[in-house]
This record gives structure tokens, C-alpha cells and sequence, in this order.
């Protein structure tokens, strides 16, 4: 799994070093520069504790899709003359990148969260089945409120 | 492939894009990348080291970056607003 998460990683690093070689604009070259040191920030924090890189990520999942989400919305409302279905498309894709970028790099973290919990548990004698359950479900309850903008604007559709 | 060798990319990727761009977020943000190669490269070579120092010194790396970052981009509107510009040649060229 840690390998898994070096390959997200690597991907992430050398799609954004490539758009930062070749993109002409400064905006989008930032995204670029942002892409990069996101994942050399989590390749050297996963070094040191896995532990803080999990909160980090599930920190940034939860406020930058939002961020993505609701900044999508005010410029498809304040920009009506814009081709309404490109603009949806390229906010939908952004945000389903940033989702999925968070999601796989923080999978890939169970093992050695597990490992830490395990380890912890045995020194304490605690029921280590029931603890480990109990710290899935919360933070996969936590890494869903990233995705909540996504679930309601389905269900305000349909 | 390892760290090390993203680290070469980095680095070459960062170094080739300051030699040929023109404009100074452009060339800023190319450093930076190549000093992320760095930074990546001093972490995975001090798994090998174990020196105390080593993790700090990339960490800080890291830290000197972002700031670097922030500091260009502060600057880089400011010269706009002054020069009307953000290429480097035209600077050189200014009068005045």
C-alpha cells in the first residue's frame, strides 16, 4: 500500500512539474506548482507521522472541494453569457480530481495507521476489533463531508 | 522508480523551465519546483544518512519555498501595477 501511495504521489508530482514546464498562463502554472508541492509536502510528512498527513489530508478534502463547489456555482450565476454546460463540466471534473486525489492518498494510509492503532492497543490490552471500527467509521464519516456539496446537488436535481 | 529519481525529474523539469521562460512568476515558480526536487532528494537521502539535521533542513526547504511563493507573488503585483509588466526583458529595458 505504501508503494500504492508513492505512485499517486509520483503521478501527482510529475503531472504538475510537467504543467508547470509547459502551460503558458501564470494561473494555471500555479495549479501546477500547487500539484507539486502538495505531493512532496505528503511524501515527506508520511515520512514523519503518518497520523498528522491523514488530518492534512481530510482537512483539505473537506474545504477545498467545498471551496471548488461553491466557487463553481457563483461564477456559473454571475456569468450567464458563458456556455453554461462547459463551465459545469470543468467544475464537475475539477472537483471530481481534487475528490479522488484525496481519497486514494488517504486509503493507502490505513495499513500504517492500523499498524500504530494495533500496536497501541496491545500495550493497553484494549478490545483492538472494536477500537479499529470505531476509528474507520469516524473518519470515513469525516471524509464524506468533502463530498457532501456533490451528494445534495444530485439529490436537488433529481 | 524511486524517490531519487523523482527527485532528478523534478530537479530537470524545474531547471529547464527557468532557463527558457520569460516571465518572473513563471521563472519563480520553475525554481521552486526544481528546489521541491531538492528538498524530496536531501529526505530520501537521509534515510540512507540518518543525520539529525537532514529531515529539518528538507522540512525548512519546504517552508523557504512556500514562502518564496508568496513573497514573488506579493512582488510580482507590485511591479505590474508599477511597470505594466511582468516580463524580465522588458524590465532590463526600462528607463527612468
Amino acid at each position: 500500500m505504501e508503494t500504492f501511495f508513492l505512485i499517486i504521489q509520483t503521478c501527482f508530482a510529475i503531472g504538475g512539474g510537467g504543467v508547470v514546464l509547459f502551460v503558458r498562463e501564470p494561473q494555471r502554472a500555479v495549479f501546477g506548482f500547487l500539484m507539486v508541492f502538495l505531493s512532496v509536502a505528503s511524501v515527506m510528512i508520511a515520512q514523519q507521522s503518518p497520523w498528522i498527513l491523514c488530518l492534512i489530508l481530510i482537512l483539505g478534502f473537506g474545504v477545498i472541494t467545498p471551496w471548488i463547489y461553491i466557487k463553481g456555482v457563483q461564477r456559473f450565476n454571475k456569468e450567464p453569457t458563458q456556455p453554461l454546460d462547459t463551465h459545469l463540466g470543468i467544475s464537475r471534473i475539477l472537483l471530481l480530481l481534487v475528490s479522488a486525489y484525496f481519497l486514494l492518498s488517504i486509503l493507502p494510509l490505513w495499513p500504517s495507521l492500523l499498524s500504530d492503532i494495533q500496536k497501541s492497543t496491545a500495550a493497553n490490552n484494549h478490545p483492538s476489533l472494536s477500537l479499529w471500527a470505531v476509528y474507520l467509521g469516524a473518519i470515513f464519516l469525516v471524509s464524506v463531508t468533502g463530498l457532501l456539496p456533490f451528494i445534495i446537488r444530485q439529490r436537488s436535481r433529481s | 522508480m524511486s524517490l531519487g529519481w523523482i527527485a532528478i525529474a523534478l530537479m530537470t523539469m524545474g531547471v529547464l523551465g527557468a532557463l527558457f521562460r520569460r516571465q518572473m512568476i513563471m521563472v519563480s515558480l520553475n525554481i521552486d519546483v526544481a528546489l521541491l526536487g531538492v528538498a524530496l532528494a536531501i529526505l530520501h537521502g537521509n534515510q540512507q544518512w540518518q543525520h539529525p539535521w537532514g529531515d529539518a533542513i528538507a522540512f525548512g526547504l519546504l517552508a523557504l519555498v512556500l514562502i518564496h511563493q508568496l513573497v514573488m507573488f506579493i512582488l510580482a503585483q507590485f511591479l505590474f501595477e508599477k511597470l505594466k509588466t511582468t516580463q524580465l526583458g522588458a524590465w532590463r529595458n526600462l528607463r527612468g
